[in-house]
């Protein structure tokens, strides 16, 4: 992830002024183990980055053999429509329903887990962890199960305490809330995974002191483990909000956008418009220009959060 | 903290309730709550498993849903097996996961190293490039790229499925990282030795490195594994679908009344192989997570 | 054009590869070995692993035909069944059938192959493609190779459908309509007669409410797809598109937000909104199950589905023709399903082949046994005007096989002046599956969003008219 920035003095790392010049041979040797990596990257990262601009100013036909020139029109058309705030609402839903969420329930289970207990830690692990191996596509297929208001199990246990279930699917409000619990459990497992790590890799010294000093449970949690836990936090946070805004797999499975628009989200209205039904390639491109934009901010504003993090420590 | 010596089950003393002996009473509470915690997110797994041995009739029948079936059937799995040819999509996944996983690792081990070793010129304008590309969403290349594969005539090909994934910017850093760890004496001492660099590569830093490769390869086969937008749009043949992609198909293409019991047979057909990868490699797949969210 | 950004692509490429050749002879030292290696990994994927290679190749023995469909499980046996047939008749064409998944998915994957190449001979594409499909320019219409008389053949509805100005494009071969399948057994609780063939909303609400106090908790499911829509509106002789529904000239704006539209979604939306019929979204499943369940009493469908409903429902399952608005006299219903589109492969021998299969598909044999297998209805007049002995038979056993038959043939396809009733002709417009997805959105407009069918109807026909106005563009 772009968040692995930290180590690296990006622009310290080689003591330029030192050196001479280095040589074409080593030069061409490095090119070579470069080359791969490199040639993979230029064809299918950096060039496509052009050629979704140059599409993004066209309209491409439907039917696959003409382009019109349209200038900046499907930025204007899209910026002025209505739909398409509509899917960057969606996108803000499903980021306001999964971050905080899920890494407030990865946290706590976290904590938990790192209690020393002498047996079956590794059960617990197991269990809790396996969302990790889940894809996105089981991920909707189980909980389509779950929510179905026929054979479903959600609204059964619901009417055991006496709650009448939501039509979990086919109401909007409902379906934004569907799909953000299944985003939310399969990144589970990732996400306890990093808080997990983090508690660990905090001094055991820093416990021992605020015992002595007559500390309870809750107030070395608050006290102690949160903080030392925010560099943690934080890369959980700008991690959640790309994945929250990436969204797709359990969308496409679950409500395939729907009911109405309700959950289509930015890159499900890029996939709509590029690959379904009448193919508008050009919208498509511009919006994914959009959204690009959106995550290469937040992307930015983490390299910035850690930036500042490797001062202060 | 490096990747390497990382591992989660230290379970060593930094919590805030470490206790060094005893107390095995008064654990009890934190026992019940991460069972039933543990228990809750297994769940959709645990329903999936049983749904798929229970009869259709029965599902649509029944006035509550019920965990068990009342009879046991293979039913939906031999539908699931005939109906749609998950066998062929389990192959095609792991023959694109294999690709991609063993190109990823190939390759970023060759570019980690000529970063973390080699003195070149536009070295860091290189390492700028590539570094920017993690920023670089896939939904800004997935079209260009999309009609790019199509234009070759790689769609529904193992090539169109694999080759834009060859190289993982994340995976050259990850290798860079961790061999400039590696003490720089040894490699002066080789290549006084006369070793070129490439076997000094193989045989020193490869066999160094074992714990972070392994970390990044089992990162690497899990993402590839769970690929779903790209091989959603780059094959329309069923018999190049990959799994998550064949799930899709038989959920979104039920005739009639849906067969949940044959739909969480594919289900389990394709999480068998994932589950069998978390179990045996559990350490290695956390210690690869835990390190993209260590930084190295 | 495409064709050029194409070229534009592959080049870029060459130039990548020509600068990796470059880069290669430069370094000339031990690590070499890396790169060879590798680049002769990939090529060793592309070559092995490219799939199944275009198979155009006019050989000496058997010319092989592939031909893609959208018909899953049931249905998809029957299709097997009839390609068997086929392969079995003759030596010279070997036809190998692929299920590509829903109609959309099937509908993508063809213009998919367009780009890449992999195009089949053969293709099931749906009504609402037509349009599309036609101004893809790789079809060979099926006038062409048809003889003088043969497109009589057909039924009128099927036949005109598929038809451009000079003969048919396609050749319709599962063709369906929708109808109202009921159990029998909750209309006898309920007292209440079989439905009229010509029963308006206003009876419709009447079933319900008997029904309902009969203790069926709804009266009716169906999915909020945009198939049902269309068709009540064209039952109550409403237009869809302008220029008599796109038929008489390119369609430049949608009709369906005026007049009988309104009736129509109002009662659609209404029959949710007011808890007649369970909100289950755009489904063509779980409907079943709720009908299955009993838990409704009605539910509209494809007459596709004769046979899956009949066979599966532990009650009695019958028939009906959809209802029209109060407003209007019954006027018919347009032909659904889909049809057999022949793509130019370049090869007239193979095109023929190709031809030969499609054609051996729309016989009475064939025809026969994938009605009765499914429930479509067979397309050839012929079998409607004098069935044969073991199809009438069948029908009088199996009066659910009828219904749409009857629906169809009652349907009124010129108005009392004589001229076209283009309502139940069926719209055409390029972005019409985009359009249908259009009405499923406004659906929830109403049911969600707490806007009025009129509202909402006017909100999809702005983004409707734009998207007809995006891709007529392309013929100015």
């Amino acid at each position: 992830m772009a968040t692995t920035i930290e180590k690296t003095p990006a622009t310290g790392a080689i003591p330029r002024k030192r050196r001479s010049r280095p040589g074409w041979g080593t030069t061409g040797k490095a090119y070579l183990y470069l080359f791969p990596t490199f040639f993979i990257l230029a064809v299918f990262v950096y060039f496509p980055i052009i050629e979704s601009f140059r599409l993004s100013l066209n309209r491409v036909a439907p039917f696959g053999s003409q382009e019109i020139g349209v200038g900046f029109d499907n930025y204007r058309r899209l910026l002025t429509s209505p739909d398409f705030w509509d899917t960057v609402k969606v996108s803000v839903y499903f980021m306001i329903g999964t971050v905080p969420v899920g890494i407030g329930l990865a946290v706590a289970i976290a904590i938990l887990l790192a209690y020393p207990l002498k047996r079956l830690n590794g059960l617990y692990r197991t269990l809790i962890f396996v969302p990790v191996v889940i894809s996105s596509a089981i991920a909707g297929t189980l909980f389509k199960l779950l929510y179905n208001p026929v054979v479903g199990f959600f609204n059964y246990w619901l009417s055991l305490i006496g709650v009448d279930g939501p039509n979990w699917l086919n109401e909007q409000s409902w379906a934004v809330v569907a799909v953000t619990i299944t985003v939310v459990w399969r990144q589970l497992g990732f996400n306890v995974i990093i808080a997990l790590a983090g508690i660990q890799s905090i001094d055991e010294q820093l416990y021992e002191a605020a015992k002595v000093d007559g500390a309870g449970t809750f107030r070395r949690i608050w006290h102690i483990t949160l903080p030392m836990l925010s560099p943690t936090l934080f890369f959980l946070a700008v991690v959640n909000v790309i994945i929250s805004l990436q969204a797709f797999g359990e969308i496409n499975i679950l409500t395939d956008g729907g009911p109405g628009r309700g959950t289509t989200n930015l890159v499900y209205q890029v996939f709509v418009d590029g690959f379904v039904g009448t193919r508008f390639v050009g919208r498509a491109s511009a919006q994914a220009f959009l959204l690009a934009v959106m995550i290469i901010g937040i992307s930015v504003v983490n390299f910035r959060g850690l930036r500042g993090r490797v001062h202060y420590q | 903290m490096t990747a390497e010596s990382f591992t989660l089950d230290q379970a060593k003393a930094t919590h805030p309730e470490h206790t060094p002996s005893g107390r095995r009473f008064a654990d009890l509470p934190v026992h019940l709550t991460l069972l039933v915690i543990g228990l809750a997110i297994a769940t959709p797994i645990i329903i999936a498993f049983f749904i798929s041995f229970t009869p259709l009739r029965e599902l649509v029948s029944r006035a509550n849903p019920t965990l068990l079936p009342d009879t046991w059937t293979f039913a939906g799995y031999e539908k699931a097996w005939n109906a749609t040819p998950f066998g062929r999509f389990i192959l095609n996944s792991f023959i694109q996961t294999g690709i991609i996983t063993a190109a990823q690792v190939l390759f970023s081990i060759l570019a980690g190293y000529a970063f973390a070793m080699f003195e070149f010129r536009f070295k860091n304008a290189l390492f700028a490039i590539l570094i920017g590309s993690l920023i670089v969403p896939f939904e800004l290349t997935f079209i260009p790229n999309f009609l790019l594969i199509s234009d070759l005539g790689w769609a529904n090909t193992y090539a169109g499925l694999t080759v834009p994934f060859l190289a993982s910017a994340f995976g050259v850093f990850m290798m860079r990282q961790f061999f400039m760890s590696i003490p720089r004496d040894l490699y002066d001492a080789a290549k006084i030795d006369g070793a070129s660099d490439w076997r000094y590569l193989w045989t020193v830093m490869a066999p160094l490195s074992k714990g972070a490769i392994s970390a990044f390869t089992i990162f690497a086969f899990l993402s590839a594994w769970n690929q779903y937008l790209w091989p959603l749009i780059i094959t329309n043949e069923e018999n190049m679908r990959t799994a998550q992609i064949g799930i899709r198909f038989f959920l979104v293409n039920q005739e009639r009344a849906t067969d949940w019991g044959a739909i969480m047979a594919g289900a389990v057909i394709v999480m068998i192989p994932t589950l069998i990868v978390f179990i045996v490699a559990q350490k290695q797949l956390v210690k690869g997570i835990a390190a993209s969210g260590l930084k190295g | 054009m495409r064709g050029k950004t194409g070229m534009r692509r592959a080049r870029w490429l060459i130039l990548m590869v020509v600068f990796a050749m470059i880069a290669a002879a430069c370094g000339g030292d031990d690590s070499g070995e890396a790169t060879t290696t590798t680049a002769g990994d990939s090529g060793a994927t592309t070559t092995t692993a490219s799939g199944t290679p275009p198979t155009t190749v006019a050989t000496a023995e058997a010319i092989e035909i592939e031909f893609w469909h959208a018909m899953a499980d049931d249905l998809g046996a029957v299709v097997d069944e009839l390609v068997d047939r086929y392969n079995a008749s003759q030596d010279n064409v070997q036809v190998n059938a692929t299920f590509q998944g829903s109609y959309d998915d099937t509908y993508n994957a063809l213009l998919a192959s367009f780009d890449a190449g992999t195009a089949p001979n053969i293709t099931q594409n749906f009504d609402l493609a037509a349009q599309t499909m036609f101004d893809t320019g790789k079809l060979v219409p099926a006038w062409q190779l048809m003889a003088a008389g043969d497109a009589d053949s057909y039924l009128a509805a099927p036949r005109d459908y598929y038809s451009d100005e000079t003969g048919m494009v396609a050749l319709a071969f599962n063709s369906s309509t929708p109808i109202v399948y009921y159990n029998a057994d909750k209309f006898a609780d309920a007292g209440i007669d079989p439905p009229a063939p010509d029963w308006d909303f206003d009876d419709f609400l009447a079933t319900c409410e008997a029904i309902e106090q009969a203790g069926t908790q709804f009266c009716v499911t169906f999915g909020t797809v945009g198939w049902y829509f269309e068709q009540i509106l064209a039952n109550s002789g409403g237009l869809y598109f302008n220029n008599d529904n796109g038929r008489t000239a390119r369609a430049t704006e949608v009709e369906f937000n005026k007049g009988q539209g309104v009736e129509v979604f109002d009662f659609l939306t209404g029959l949710i909104a007011d808890g007649h019929a369970p909100n289950l979204g755009a489904t063509w499943s779980d409907t079943d199950s709720v009908f299955f369940a009993g838990e409704a009493a009605m539910i509209f469908d494809s007459t596709s589905g004769a046979r899956g409903f009949q066979d599966n429902a532990e009650f009695e399952v019958k028939t009906a023709f959809i209802p029209h608005s109060n407003s209007s006299e019954r006027n018919g219903v347009v032909i659904g399903g889909a049809a057999l589109w022949l793509i130019d492969s370049g090869d007239d021998a193979v095109n023929a082949a190709a031809w030969d299969f499609m054609k051996f598909m729309t016989e009475a044999d064939q025809q026969v046994t994938w009605h009765t297998g499914t429930g479509y209805f067979p397309v050839l007049a012929s079998l409607q005007d004098s069935p044969p002995a073991d199809l009438a038979t069948f029908w009088s056993e199996n009066p659910n096989f009828v219904t749409a038959i009857e629906q169809l043939a009652t349907t009124n396809t010129k108005n009392a002046d004589g001229s076209t009733n283009y309502a139940v002709l069926g719209g055409r417009a390029g972005p019409f599956p985009e359009i249908r997805r259009i009405i499923v959105e406004a659906y929830s407009e109403v049911l969600d969003g707490g806007k009025t069918p009129q509202e909402a109807l006017d909100a999809a026909a702005e983004r409707a008219n734009q998207a007809l106005s995006d891709y007529n563009a392309f013929f100015e």
